[in-house]
């Protein structure tokens, strides 16, 4: 019982392991132990941004947000769908040559995926979904996406968030981001 | 800016561990809210311009959680109000698509004793059914209030599949309200361990509510470690502070320090509860110039419409002992009725009915709707009186109070036992 803690998303999952890192006279060379003990339940999950909260009805949000990613795709593709063809009853096929369904089938599964060589990047007209890079306006490659049709250029009042860049610089070294305020 | 505060944070931190393991008295230094308070200014200023600047639903619900945490540092309402302004606000532009405004609205008017509609709220964000563990745990929290048990049990099972903090701290609030006081303190204690360490404001949380109960079961030493350890860790925490002053008070300690702790609240903010502890502790030392002079400045607080949700209990014990306010009285249970009708009310109802003169149907009352259906020594307390014509009922009410010695306190206790101790 002691050491239950409940993680509410993967990215807290990140920051309590740094928070439960301690120093440990037994092992000076690594310096550091990480405490996983204890029992973990998924409370939320994110994967690619926004996809989450476009797609996911408030009364699904709970199971998705507790579901692991490889049921994913048979729990959720068939709303995705529908929820797509509501947004954009005239969707075809997009940029990626993806129908509907196809289209739906890899967003329900909401995992960013990482290549472990060559570019990241979320999308650059080459690459697709290598990782994901602090700068990749990845709002906007999502609505060509959904709404730019076959060659992107389809709805163009709907294809940019009209947010081109952060608002602050981001930093030359860890972790990169820029400060809150 | 943002260094120098971290620096005096520290500063203070160290300076507080310093006089606590010395365990000395010098209460000005240890309590500074300062710190707390300009790093939620600087938060809320930072929402506001987003609000202003790009008013969207969720900066508005930013501004108002930083209102509603300004509330928890110094007790002003006005700052509940502007947070529930703001939230309808927000809720005007659209319909929500996520729960947690509804949920922070609730929150708001649970500080105000405004159970009914935060219960109509609580709907509202269970009809949209994200987050529905947060929106289940509230509603625990409101029928808990509303003194609806078989709601109250309900909600418990469904909360028990998680088996997580929220869970416990619930289970040990229902222990509490049932009586089992040690059952209570276990199951917070378990819940202190599934808190994080780098989770501050929950450790100063659960440490302080820990206090409250170890002080109930007489373990008033630890009672006191609780508060030090919850002031460690919040320094501006104003109701550690004055469960510490009411550790002094109660159990008779240093009634010097229990005041000058309540000074050192005061003189930075006017927090009613403290202010009313400040003239019960007054009033039985015999200062009763001063006593009525605190009184009155509380009562010219409070007398307004907007307080008397959240400040029935404490005004209507200033205003019972005089009879010429039966109708102002008659007005704070109207409100607490409509917010509240809990036995706490009906209890309080028993005691305005005895000084009016009908006995009976206070007598009646207090058998159909507050014995057997709390546990609680305030309620039990009122209706005591009421209870004279029956023996039985009389003495095990008697012996019950005895054991809430400390949560009553010395006036109270004195007023039930009398000549008795």
């Amino acid at each position: 019982m002691k050491n239950i803690k409940i993680i509410y998303s993967l990215c807290l999952l990140v920051t309590l392991s740094l928070f439960t890192i301690s120093c440990s006279d037994d092992n000076p060379d690594t310096g550091v132990e990480l405490d996983f003990s204890g029992t973990f339940a998924q409370r939320d999950q994110m994967g690619r941004p926004a996809i989450n909260t476009v797609f996911v009805s408030s009364a699904d949000k709970d199971v998705f947000n507790r579901a692991t990613p490889s049921t994913m795709g048979g729990l959720f593709s068939q709303k995705f769908q529908d929820r797509l063809l509501a947004l954009n009853p005239g969707y075809t096929t997009n940029a990626l040559g993806l129908d509907a369904a196809t289209f739906t089938s890899v967003l329900a599964t909401d995992i960013l995926s990482v290549a472990t060589s060559g570019k990241t990047t979320f999308f650059d007209g080459t690459n697709v979904l290598t990782g994901r890079a602090l700068d990749d306006d990845v709002i906007d490659v999502e609505l060509i996406l959904i709404f730019g049709g076959p060659d992107g250029s389809s709805n163009p009042g709907l294809t940019s968030d009209n947010v081109s860049a952060n608002d602050k610089t981001f930093s030359s070294s860890f972790p990169y981001l820029a400060s809150p305020w | 800016m943002k260094k120098s505060i971290i620096i005096s944070g520290l500063f203070i931190f160290m300076m507080i561990n310093n006089l606590l393991a010395n365990k000395d008295h010098l209460v000005h230094h240890l309590y500074n809210p300062y710190l707390q308070e300009s790093m939620i200014q600087e938060e809320l200023s930072f929402w506001k311009s987003k609000m202003i600047s790009n008013p969207t639903q969720v900066y508005y619900q930013k501004y108002a959680a930083c209102l509603t945490k300004l509330y928890g540092v110094n007790a002003d309402l006005e700052y509940l109000f502007e947070a529930e302004d703001i939230l309808d606000m927000a809720l005007g532009l659209h319909p929500p698509q996520s729960s947690s405004i509804y949920r922070s609205m609730v929150q708001i008017k649970i500080k105000q004793h405004r159970f009914c509609e935060a219960l109509e709220d609580l709907l509202l964000a269970e009809k949209l059914g994200d987050n529905l563990n947060l929106t289940n745990a509230m509603f625990f929290d409101v029928y808990f209030e509303l003194g609806k048990d078989d709601q109250v049990q309900y909600y418990l099972d469904i909360l028990s599949h998680e088996n997580d903090f929220d869970y416990l701290i619930r289970l040990a609030r229902w222990h509490d309200s049932e009586g089992r006081l040690s059952d209570a303190i276990l199951k917070l204690e378990e819940a202190k361990l599934m808190i994080s360490d780098s989770d501050i404001g929950k450790m100063n949380w659960i440490y302080s509510n820990l206090a409250d109960f170890y002080g109930h079961d007489g373990q008033i030493d630890k009672a006191f470690e609780y508060y030090k350890i919850a002031l460690q860790m919040n320094s501006s925490d104003w109701y550690s502070l004055k469960g510490l002053a009411w550790v002094m008070y109660s159990d008779n300690r240093d009634v010097v320090y229990a005041i000058e702790i309540l000074n050192e609240i005061s003189s930075r903010y006017f927090i009613p509860v403290v202010e009313n502890l400040r003239y019960e502790i007054l009033s039985n030392f015999g200062e009763s110039e001063k006593a009525s002079m605190v009184k009155e400045k509380l009562i010219a607080k409070l007398d307004h419409e907007s307080y008397f949700s959240s400040y029935s209990g404490l005004l209507f014990d200033l205003l019972i002992e005089d009879p010429s306010n039966f109708a102002i009285l008659n007005n704070i249970l109207a409100i607490e009725k409509f917010n509240r009708e809990s036995p706490e009310y009906y209890a309080k109802y028993v005691q305005l009915l005895l000084i009016s003169g009908n006995e009976v149907q206070a007598r009646h009352i207090a058998h159909s709707e507050v014995l057997d259906k709390t546990f609680e020594p305030d309620a039990l307390r009122r209706i005591l009186p009421a209870m004279d014509d029956n023996a039985n009922v009389y003495n095990f009410l008697l012996e019950q109070l005895k054991e809430a010695k400390f949560e009553l306190g010395p006036q109270k206790y004195k007023i039930i036992y009398g000549d008795l101790i």
